[in-house]
């Protein structure tokens, strides 16, 4: 069992780790999205529902963690940087959307979105600028 | 400024997609030069002139290239060998089948290859 951690872990590499965790938590925070979200997310993204309804956003959401869940299993990190790409995506428009709902004082304590997702959005850029160490193997076997 | 206004929408998609575009394509930082090089000039140390740098640069990329396609070409061998290696085994199972059926009828076995032996699941 812990051999298989090791394999798996070294196959995704820190790089690979990250992307998975953050393609977790973003299919998770699209279904929650898409199936019923609540009072505070819709507010404070009124600027994106009102060109698209929200389980729309949610599916943003879910199909960019699904792309990060996939690309964390990418060895080459020329490609799993696209991983980090579509990340950032539904990142930014949050804390976009929260940031016009908070200067247009229509949702004035969404602030804390913009910088809460705004600090993720600049945690995967930053990531994403690492250069793996180690090599990731296919099979994860040293 | 009306929050409701799809001008405002539309800025916000674009700097989603902005975002995906500018990520996607700054990758993994360049590995930083060797400390010695004409850059960070230090008394007693080897120094690297910056054309042979950057030619070096030059080499590392394309060999990161080269490694791509390798991994490329060993991901799609691997596949190969795991369908390969499961029709060995259907085959394997196929003659075993095929052999109890012969014992049943009182007719002599079909000898099985020695090749096929190792992907026996028996």
């Amino acid at each position: 069992m812990r051999a298989a951690v090791r394999r798996v872990s070294k196959r995704l590499g820190r790089r690979g780790r990250i992307l998975l965790a953050f393609g977790i938590m973003q299919v998770l925070y699209g279904v929650s999205i898409v199936s019923d979200p609540r009072y505070g997310i819709v507010r404070g993204v009124g600027v994106l529902t009102h060109m698209q309804p929200m389980p729309f956003w949610g599916a943003i959401w879910i199909v960019c963690g699904a792309v990060a869940l996939a690309m964390a299993w990418e060895i080459r990190s020329s490609r799993d940087t696209w991983g980090y790409g579509a990340v950032t995506v539904p990142m930014a428009l949050w804390s976009g959307a929260n940031f016009v709902a908070w200067v247009s004082s229509e949702y004035p304590q969404a602030w804390t979105s913009v910088f809460t997702w705004g600090a993720f959005v600049y945690i995967a850029g930053i990531v994403n600028r690492w250069p793996e160490y180690g090599r990731r193997r296919a099979n994860g076997r040293e | 400024m009306d929050a409701s206004s799809g001008l405002w929408g539309a800025v916000v998609a674009a700097i989603g997609l902005l975002s995906l575009l500018v990520t996607g394509r700054r990758g993994p930082r360049e590995v930083p030069p060797p400390a010695g090089t004409a850059q960070d000039p230090t008394p007693e140390q080897l120094q690297v002139s910056p054309a042979i740098w950057k030619d070096m640069r030059g080499e590392i990329r394309e060999l990161r290239t080269k490694v791509d396609h390798l991994t490329d070409v060993v991901e799609q061998g691997s596949t190969r060998e795991r369908s390969l290696r499961e029709h060995l085994r259907m085959a394997m199972k196929v003659i075993r089948r095929a052999n109890r059926r012969l014992r049943a009828a009182g007719q002599p076995e079909e000898p099985v290859p020695v090749e096929l032996i190792p992907y026996s699941l028996d």
